[in-house]
């Protein structure tokens, strides 16, 4: 077994808590987790998105908000990576950046700050229920807190997993903050592998 | 009057104790007094439209006394503030402090994922191979200068 496929292994075993790698990381090797569902955001362009309109394809998830200063930048920079990496193949996998900010964090505000990342994404935003029905649905989380103190006004912390969804909008698998790009690639090509 | 000659000290260090050392080719300016040193200073270009960028530097302290930042100045910026950025299971938190302490005869890393300088209401916006200066107050009232330069942080770091 390769260095990767043990590390793809080891993360998919973390990950999910299943003791399928003996098979390797095969489609039927990756179990269907309980959360996530489709949904409907505004998104960076302005329309309407359905997660329905994706079907074919392998969908990146996770929750940020543009004026995040590290854990947001870090996880697109990797996107961005992990996007160059799958080479061909990456023009079969979006990236969802759902904004836990909706008071800032409006459709041009997302737009501009996707532009800075060679990455196939889509920022989406929406109404705070909206949202919370879409954070709820992934077992997500965020918070907002006020710090008058602070030329911030208020600070936002909110769970940092990566969701994988498959060409059928089922979530796949979900990857911790410490995921490596090649633990990501390696994910990725398992699920795209599905779908051949 | 020991604060008087720490501040006469620390304004001769700072005024002449700038250094720009290679370090596997990239140069990195050095801040320092006879005790604190601050090397390594980076920081991310702001992306889209934003106005406020993180800044990480490495603080050193040589002598047998520990210290904490307590400022950060910088003319770069309407405010810079001290934060910490800390992982609470898998939520990402951040908010600012009021000090980082630096032990003695230790370092603190300022770093993603931690303890960081923020600056907010930046008056240009910072391109990669441009640098900004910031000036860290120290609890004994001292202040070191350094000079962060800009790059893209292409990955991850490791903690």
């Amino acid at each position: 077994m390769s260095a990767s496929r043990t590390a793809a292994c080891l993360l998919l075993a973390a990950a999910m808590s299943v003791g399928a790698c003996h098979k390797g990381p095969a489609a039927e090797a990756l179990p269907v987790l309980p959360f996530g569902g489709d949904f409907s955001l505004l998104g960076h362009d302005h329309a309407r998105f359905d997660l329905a309109s994706l079907r074919g394809t392998v969908v990146l998830v996770f929750f940020g908000y543009s004026s995040c200063p590290d854990a947001c930048p870090t996880t697109l920079s990797k996107l961005a990576t992990v996007s160059r990496r799958l080479g061909d193949d990456r023009a079969r996998v979006k990236t969802l950046y759902v904004s836990v900010d909706p008071e800032r964090d409006t459709p041009d505000v997302l737009k501009a700050d996707l532009e800075n990342f060679d990455l196939d994404a889509l920022g989406l935003t929406g109404t705070k229920a909206e949202i919370d029905k879409v954070v709820s649905q992934f077992g997500a989380a965020y918070e907002i807190t006020p710090t008058p103190e602070s030329a911030a006004k208020y600070t936002v912390a909110h769970t940092t997993w990566l969701y994988a969804l498959d060409a059928n909008g089922r979530t796949r698998i979900r990857f911790p903050y410490a995921a490596t790009v090649d633990e990501i690639v390696t994910s990725i090509r398992a699920i795209l592998a599905e779908v051949g | 009057m020991i604060g008087n000659l720490s501040s006469r000290r620390t304004l001769f260090f700072t005024s002449v104790a700038f250094a720009v050392l290679l370090v596997g080719g990239q140069p990195t300016v050095l801040g320092q007094t006879d005790t604190l040193t601050v090397h390594d200073a980076w920081l991310r270009p702001p992306t889209g439209n934003r106005t406020e960028a993180g800044v990480f530097a490495v603080v050193e302290n040589s002598s047998a006394t520990a210290r904490a930042i307590v400022g950060v100045s910088t003319d770069a910026a309407d405010k810079a503030e001290l934060h910490e950025m800390k992982m609470s299971g898998a939520m990402m938190r951040m908010s600012p402090v009021k000090q980082v302490k630096v032990p003695a005869h230790g370092k603190v890393e300022l770093k993603p994922g931690s303890y960081h300088v923020m600056l907010f209401g930046l008056k240009k916006t910072p391109m990669v191979g441009d640098s900004v200066s910031f000036t860290l107050t120290f609890d004994d009232g001292s202040t070191v200068s350094a000079v962060a330069s800009v790059r893209q942080d292409g990955d991850m770091k490791k903690k």
